[in-house]
């Protein structure tokens, strides 16, 4: 047989002869070293091709590996983006954590004043100092002295306010005394108040100068029901001067209005911020939703010995109430100091049985000064507290007070 | 001799393979490059029928496609092959060479 040639040779390797044809070529080669080389060169042919043609599919997966470095760049793409995640929650967090802050402080600052010593006594019975001298039985005197100085509670606590006992007059005194100084100073400067006789009104003008001491402020004010000579005398003159002076307080008491700074909702309470003066904030917390009993107990705790001390003194003295500022009056001329407890025990009598569900509590404590009390609508409990003295946070109370009935007589119609 | 180049060709993919995948991948890019110039290189006719061959059509269909006598294919296909491995080998040659020039 004569050497096959190349393509026969392909054709045989590729198994495209036939039978016969594939015998023949495979005999020749078997014997043929020239052939059988060519056929190891056909077969390395027929390798290389596939391989370079297979390289041909394998141009996608070059393309693969190219697209491998953008994998690569992925992370780097995660990263940045967990880096703004991050960077944007942290952001987001200080953000809301500093509104937070700016809220709080001022809470925790007046919330402070919790389990401060009770401070009732003190300013109610300053209210009362100066009510009670004035005149007894002048019901329009009560009410300018409360104006004054705790415009709401005091006409009902004034004569409690005495209560107190010596001890804590001797300090009731002095606040009064303040209060008479920053509150009536406006009232002073009132023509009507100048002209006035020397009737209710000028007990509390007088008070600040003799409130050091103790007892004086009392013994003062009998001085001066001495020279009205009597009560009955002396109601029908002080109406006027009450009235006109009310009227001015009003007016000197609120400067501005009551700004809400902010509200903010816990759990079972409504706190509210009141700015009272630029920078000078007061807390009010609503205690929503809490029964009358327990809520007192818990805020009564601290200021527990001087409530107590009212209860009890009052069912005694009472039978003398109507006698007791009169006799206070005259002894106090003597030995004011002395005349004092009895005087406080006497008005105390007179007013506690009446209060008692209406009392205030005060308790001051670094400087922040805190008022719990019931709403007498809603039966909530209310807790009002703020960097001032327990005077001034008393007037706040009140304007605070004041606003809110205001308010809730709009919704009412 | 060819044969010894075609085995070399077979060691140098593996040891391709061997190397880390950044240059296995641009190895293989370059590789892909030679075959598709290589493949171009090809007469029409030649380069169908080894794709056709390479895809596993037999003879008698390759024949029938490209209009050939089944006797032709194998002569179409042998030549085919040869110029392809050849042209591949010339291409890899001057690569290897311009390697050589960069790195000296």
């Amino acid at each position: 047989m004569q050497h096959p040639d190349e393509g026969t040779i392909h054709s045989w390797l590729d198994g495209a002869l036939s039978a016969d044809e594939a015998a023949r070529v495979e005999a020749h080669v078997k014997d043929c070293p020239e052939c059988a080389a060519a056929v190891a060169e056909a077969r390395g042919f027929i390798a290389a091709a596939s391989r370079i043609l297979t390289a041909l599919d394998n141009a996608p997966r070059g393309v693969v590996p190219v697209a491998a470095p953008k994998k690569r760049v992925d992370p780097i793409v995660w990263r940045v983006a967990a880096t703004l995640l991050v960077v944007a929650g942290g952001t987001f967090v200080v953000l809301r954590n500093g509104g937070r802050e700016a809220a709080i402080p001022v809470v925790n600052r007046s919330d402070n004043a919790s389990g401060a010593v009770a401070a009732v006594a003190p300013q109610v019975s300053g209210s009362t100092s100066a009510a009670a001298p004035a005149g007894s039985d002048a019901v329009v005197a009560q009410r300018t002295t409360a104006k004054a100085v705790a415009p709401i509670e005091s006409p009902a606590n004034s004569p409690r306010a005495v209560t107190g006992g010596s001890a804590q007059n001797n300090f009731s005194g002095k606040e009064v005394a303040k209060m008479g100084a920053a509150d009536m100073s406006t009232a002073n400067g009132n023509p009507s108040a100048a002209v006035n006789p020397p009737g209710v009104y000028s007990a509390p003008v007088a008070a600040p100068p003799q409130a050091n001491r103790p007892g004086a402020l009392y013994g003062r004010a009998e001085t001066r029901s001495a020279n009205t000579a009597d009560a009955g005398a002396l109601a029908p003159r002080a109406l006027q001067p009450a009235a006109a002076g009310s009227v001015a307080l009003d007016a000197a008491s609120e400067p501005q209005a009551l700004k809400v700074v902010g509200t903010a909702r816990q759990l079972g309470a409504k706190t509210t911020l009141y700015e009272v003066a630029p920078g000078d904030t007061v807390t009010l917390t609503e205690v929503l939703s809490t029964r009358l009993g327990s809520a007192v107990a818990t805020g009564l705790r601290v200021a527990a010995p001087a409530a107590q001390s009212t209860e009890k003194s009052a069912p005694a003295p009472a039978t003398k109430s109507a006698v007791a500022p009169t006799v206070t009056a005259s002894d106090s001329q003597g030995a004011a100091g002395i005349a004092l407890p009895a005087a406080a025990q006497a008005l105390q009598a007179r007013t506690g049985n009446v209060l008692t569900s209406k009392t205030a509590n005060v308790q001051v404590a670094n400087g922040v000064t805190t008022i719990s009390w019931t709403d007498s609508v809603t039966r909530n409990v209310m807790k009002l507290s703020g960097r001032m003295s327990p005077a001034r946070l008393q007037q706040v109370k009140t304007r605070i007070e004041r606003e809110r009935a205001a308010e809730a007589a709009k919704k009412k119609p | 001799m060819r044969r010894r180049k075609h085995l070399a060709l077979l060691a140098e993919e593996e040891r391709d393979e061997m190397v880390e995948p950044e240059e296995t991948t641009i190895e293989r890019a370059q590789e892909a490059a030679m075959a598709r110039k290589a493949v171009d290189a090809l007469a029409e006719r030649d380069r169908l029928a080894l794709l056709m061959r390479e895809e596993g059509l037999d003879y008698n269909e390759i024949a029938e496609a490209l209009e050939l006598s089944p006797g032709s294919v194998g002569t179409t296909l042998s030549r085919a092959r040869r110029r392809l491995v050849e042209s591949y080998e010339a291409l890899q040659k001057s690569r290897e060479e311009r390697e050589k020039n960069a790195a000296s």
